[in-house]
């Protein structure tokens, strides 16, 4: 993922606010995926992004409780579960 | 529209929903389709609970709140229990922080849709799975009712 690239579609002309720190948590999230959580290049990105939204700070936090929760599975279909809730899966 | 128009038209909404989920999203992976399903649900629900509505001789009021709000009196008549009706209640309410909701991302294979004050609605593969399969017992239920 290139940092320019985001950077560039963060400044883009005509974009709200809203528009440019959704591109940033988003771009976090995908970076995250790509090389690793606490990767170099996380950590980079974050640092950079965190300079222009101070909302980043709680983002992160947000997409660390959202890690820990696929860690412990949940949000994973397992086996019983649809029947659990009497949903027959057929 | 007639009872049977709607039924049909629920059905076409439930197809297209199980479609994307069990064809297009394994090769798409992009969690944002995930919405689009849930979009069809609410579609699907919608004309269910129209059809009831209309054999009823009542009118159906637009939206799906109004609809669920309209069909609770005859809810154990038409065997909606009551975990249907919170189900519907949770696809509306999907929706409706999806409009209201100023950041919405992906994360692995959940689509995120995050409040201003960062509460948030997670809509997983798992949450989807169960919510075709309510939907599909409740538009069997209606129809062979």
């Amino acid at each position: 993922m290139d940092l320019d690239k985001i950077m560039t579609e963060i400044y883009a002309p005509n974009t709200t606010r809203d528009m440019r720190l959704t591109t940033a948590v988003c771009s976090y999230s995908d970076i995250r995926n790509e090389y690793g959580n606490s990767s170099a290049e996380a950590e980079k990105m974050y640092a950079v992004l965190a300079e222009i939204f101070p909302e980043m700070k709680k983002y992160r936090e947000v997409i660390d409780s959202l890690d820990a929760g696929f860690a412990r599975g949940e949000f994973e279909l397992l086996p019983g579960d649809l029947e659990s809730l009497g949903l027959k899966n057929e | 529209m007639n009872n049977n128009s709607s039924l049909s038209k629920a059905l076409d909404h439930f197809q297209t929903a199980d479609h994307l989920f069990h064809i297009t999203f394994p090769v798409s992976k992009d969690p944002k389709l995930l919405l689009g399903i849930v979009k069809s649900i609410s579609n699907c629900l919608e004309y269910t609970i129209e059809a009831i509505l209309t054999k009823e001789k009542l009118t159906a009021p637009e939206g799906l709140l109004k609809k669920i709000n309209a069909v609770r009196p005859l809810a154990v008549k038409h065997h909606l229990s009551n975990d249907d009706i919170v189900f519907m209640l949770r696809i509306h309410e999907i929706l409706h922080l999806q409009k209201q909701s100023p950041m919405e991302f992906k994360r692995g294979n959940t689509h995120i849709i995050c409040s201003d004050d960062y509460d948030l609605e997670i809509v997983s593969t798992k949450d989807v799975e169960e919510f075709l399969q309510r939907t599909k017992k409740i538009l069997h239920s209606i129809k062979s009712a």
